[in-house]
């Protein structure tokens, strides 16, 4: 019902994800399409922390898609070696940004295959 | 000076000083010969900023075209161009060099904003950047049309397009082989995909960057995705949606 394909675009490099809301499902959903044997970079810009929400229910359900993507990009980085990159946007959001991943993405953090970027956009 | 050395010389030197307008124009006034290469830096970004008064400057200044420094400008900015009438359109059309232009075409005191008079001014330009509130269709994909040489396009509005009941799809457009730039609120962006997925010569854009606002303009990007998936290769994605979408195919 809610599939967001990219496996027409066959000559895809280069993929940024920004997201303003907590809902990281639409981003899945178009990982597991891309077809492009050329992917060669993955980057996400998170939203604030203040925009994850605090009831129980919805978090679970926010909580299950992060971990949904979090075990993607692994899955990314053990076939085709691809590390992704997560972009801030202040210079001192980086140290809050790296406390925030370990809890969104955390097989990621602990594998050290992530890296933190300054957003050029 | 000037004379004792050689051509080539004199314009490394020059080259040097591009981030330096004082120092460029203290050189323009040293003598004839330096001119040419200074206006060349002096001139290379030119902003017609609250325009009416900024063209009347450079007309009092270059009287004639043919022989202004309007062929040294590169980059072009035009902010509001209702201050644009015909009386300047052979000035326009003296930045015949320009490769990219852009232009914010806000509304204020319900004077008409036109950008007929930029149509077909610009033959060399590359990128062109249009920044508005409410225009036709017919005038700003008029103006795209009328640049055979356009690779990117950014467009950023925060109202509704202007259908026009007398549309037709041109005949021609350019090949839009580089970056396609979509910010826009409203229903913009679905207007100007539309109209974008009409244009004869089809699109090649390599790069696309795009805000969505509503799950409509995730399925106008991926109708854009889907006319540029040979050759797209990046795309950048802003999402201000909570939901997810149905089913959309490239």
């Amino acid at each position: 019902m809610t599939e967001f394909d990219l496996s027409g675009a066959t000559k895809l490099r280069d993929v940024v994800f920004r997201s303003t809301r907590a809902n990281v499902k639409w981003i899945n959903e178009a990982l597991h399409t891309i077809k492009s044997g050329n992917l060669q970079r993955i980057s996400l810009e998170l939203p604030r922390r203040s925009h994850f929400p605090i009831g129980d229910v919805i978090w679970e359900k926010v909580h299950r898609e992060w971990a949904d993507l979090d075990h993607l990009l692994v899955q990314f980085w053990a076939s085709r070696s691809l590390r992704p990159k997560v972009m801030y946007g202040l210079r001192n959001q980086e140290e809050e940004l790296r406390d925030h991943l370990a809890g969104l993405l955390p097989e990621l953090t602990r594998r050290g295959i992530i890296d933190l970027v300054q957003s050029p956009r | 000076m000037s004379h004792s050395l050689p051509p080539e010389v004199l314009d490394l030197i020059v080259n040097h000083l591009r981030g330096e307008p004082a120092t460029l124009k203290s050189c323009c006034i040293v003598s004839k010969s330096w001119i040419h290469r200074t206006r060349e830096h002096l001139f290379a970004h030119v902003n017609f900023f609250a325009a009416h008064r900024r063209i009347e400057m450079w007309v009092e200044a270059f009287p004639d075209p043919t022989n202004s420094p309007a062929h040294h400008t590169r980059t072009l900015s035009i902010h509001y161009p209702q201050a644009i009438e015909s009386v300047y359109a052979d000035t326009i059309c003296s930045f015949s060099s320009v490769v990219r232009l852009d232009v914010i075409a806000g509304q204020w005191d319900e004077e008409t904003v036109s950008l007929v008079p930029l149509h077909g001014s610009f033959p060399a330009l590359r990128s062109l950047h249009l920044t508005f509130v409410s225009l036709p269709d017919s005038e700003i994909f008029g103006l795209v049309c009328s640049l055979p040489l356009l690779e990117d396009l950014k467009f950023c509005s925060f109202g509704l397009g202007q259908r026009d009941r007398r549309w037709t799809a041109p005949s021609t457009s350019p090949k839009l082989t580089g970056s396609l730039n979509l910010n826009m609120e409203a229903e913009g962006f679905q207007f100007i995909a539309r109209r974008l997925l009409d244009l004869p010569n089809g699109l090649h854009f390599t790069t696309i960057v795009v805000t969505w606002f509503s799950e409509q303009d995730a399925i106008s990007t991926m109708d854009l995705v889907s006319r540029c998936s040979d050759t797209v290769q990046s795309l950048d994605i802003a999402n201000s949606l909570s939901g997810t979408f149905h089913s959309v195919s490239v």
